[in-house]
């Protein structure tokens, strides 16, 4: 969703800052390391987007978000909850599902094949890909 | 709305993790609602997550997770209606990245190829919040029961943001058509705030205060009842309540989905929508 082409913060009075409910509480934010040099905490987010919606100067604070999170350790939350996407398809694990959706008149699921999910997961980009940007 | 020639319009009613795994009683209220409203509901064959908030920091391959869902859609001629809002966002989002990037739609066509699959991109999306305004018409009709309680309503903060793949609704919409069906809102201060439900995995602590302030804002300005329709958020401001008021429970407060609320107005008794308040649920 690149809408600056260049992403450059020009450090406004950093309004994304104050839309952020992680970074006005003085915590980590991810927001503190793409506008200044500071420390940060990429997963620190509650995905709100506040700060996309508030920045003056359009920059792509998702995708850089999203880059700077693969260069930093995950919570063991996250990484709980991504190995159990990464190995089942569902990010919550709940033994005897079905029974309990039958209690509610819910339809059994089944969970996307582990071949399947591998594929999606893995799959390299083709050789012959195009690589015009957007 | 258009019924062409009473045709049902077909719709994937698409849980999320979330409420697959833990909110039975909001999936239900809304299949029921929603076949209440004329939907045909085609059940996907397989589930597989959208990529949640989580995979986008972890693969750029994580719009083939939910380019394979849309692609099952497409393929049976369905929108897909989210009951979660960071579902919501990522299939819009990928509906976006494939309709502006080559680069992202060769990898996803070259992925879903491999399953038979293809995508052209075309699928709707909306969240059931979305769908229930846009039929607040046909919604009105079938009311048939007044509600004596007030109510906090929110909405999913990715159904709203980021603005370029986000619906056609405000956050008022939904407050507006819920006045209109006779139900008594509250206005409180922390209304368009974020429940900090993901906070949870990252600082439990600060997650529990963030949705404890909201939760509060709303009950001290008069709220019996908080109305939340997103597996995040429900999980935060319903299951965190005991952690929430430990050491005062009698302030807890009950918190319905949408669905759920719009099926007390159609008249549909508290046991068949797996609500469990007597005291606001008092019909007399």
């Amino acid at each position: 969703m690149v809408k600056n082409s260049k992403n450059e913060c020009d450090q406004c009075p950093q309004i994304c800052l104050e839309a952020c409910m992680v970074a006005r509480s003085g915590k980590p934010s991810v927001l503190a390391g793409l506008t200044a040099d500071a420390p940060t905490g990429a997963w620190h987010c509650v995905n709100c987007w506040k700060c996309i919606e508030v920045c003056p100067r359009d920059i792509d604070i998702y995708s850089l978000m999203m880059a700077r999170r693969r260069l930093e350790d995950m919570p063991e939350l996250v990484e709980k909850s991504v190995d159990n996407i990464s190995r089942t398809g569902c990010s919550i694990i709940v033994r005897g599902l079905n029974q309990i959706r039958e209690m509610y008149g819910l339809k059994p699921v089944r969970l996307i094949e582990e071949q399947k999910k591998k594929i999606l997961l893995e799959n390299e980009s083709p050789p012959s890909g195009k690589t015009e940007k957007v | 709305m258009f019924f062409l020639r009473g045709e049902k319009l077909k719709i994937i009613v698409f849980p999320g993790c979330m409420v697959l795994a833990r909110f039975h009683e909001y999936e239900m209220a809304s299949t029921m609602i929603l076949k209440q409203l004329g939907y045909e509901i085609i059940e996907l064959p397989e589930f597989c997550c959208c990529g949640a908030s989580l995979m986008p920091g972890v693969t750029d391959n994580w719009i083939n997770l939910s380019a394979h869902t849309l692609a099952l859609a497409e393929k049976y001629g369905a929108e897909i209606v989210t009951l979660c809002g960071s579902c919501t966002g990522n299939f819009r989002r990928t509906n976006h990245y494939l309709s502006r990037d080559p680069e992202v739609r060769d990898r996803t066509r070259s992925a879903l190829d491999k399953l038979d699959l293809s995508y052209e991109g075309d699928v709707k999306v909306r969240h059931i919040i979305e769908v229930l305004i846009d039929r607040q018409e046909d919604i009105r009709k079938r009311v048939r029961r007044h509600l004596k309680f007030k109510v906090a309503v929110t909405c999913p903060c990715q159904i709203l943001r980021p603005k370029e793949i986000s619906g056609t609704i405000t956050h008022q919409d939904l407050q507006i058509m819920l006045e209109s069906l006779g139900v008594q809102t509250v206005v409180y201060p922390q209304q368009y705030e974020c429940c900090g439900a993901t906070a949870l995995l990252f600082d439990e602590q600060f997650g529990i205060d963030k949705g404890m302030s909201k939760l509060e804002s709303a009950r001290t300005h008069g709220a019996d009842v908080f109305c939340t329709s997103c597996g995040n958020c429900l999980y935060q401001m319903d299951r965190y309540q005991n952690k929430m008021y430990q050491n005062n429970p009698g302030c807890k407060i009950p918190v319905f989905s949408l669905p759920q609320l719009i099926g007390l107005l159609f008249g549909y008794s508290k046991e068949s929508l797996h609500l469990e308040y007597p005291e606001v649920l008092n019909f007399g």
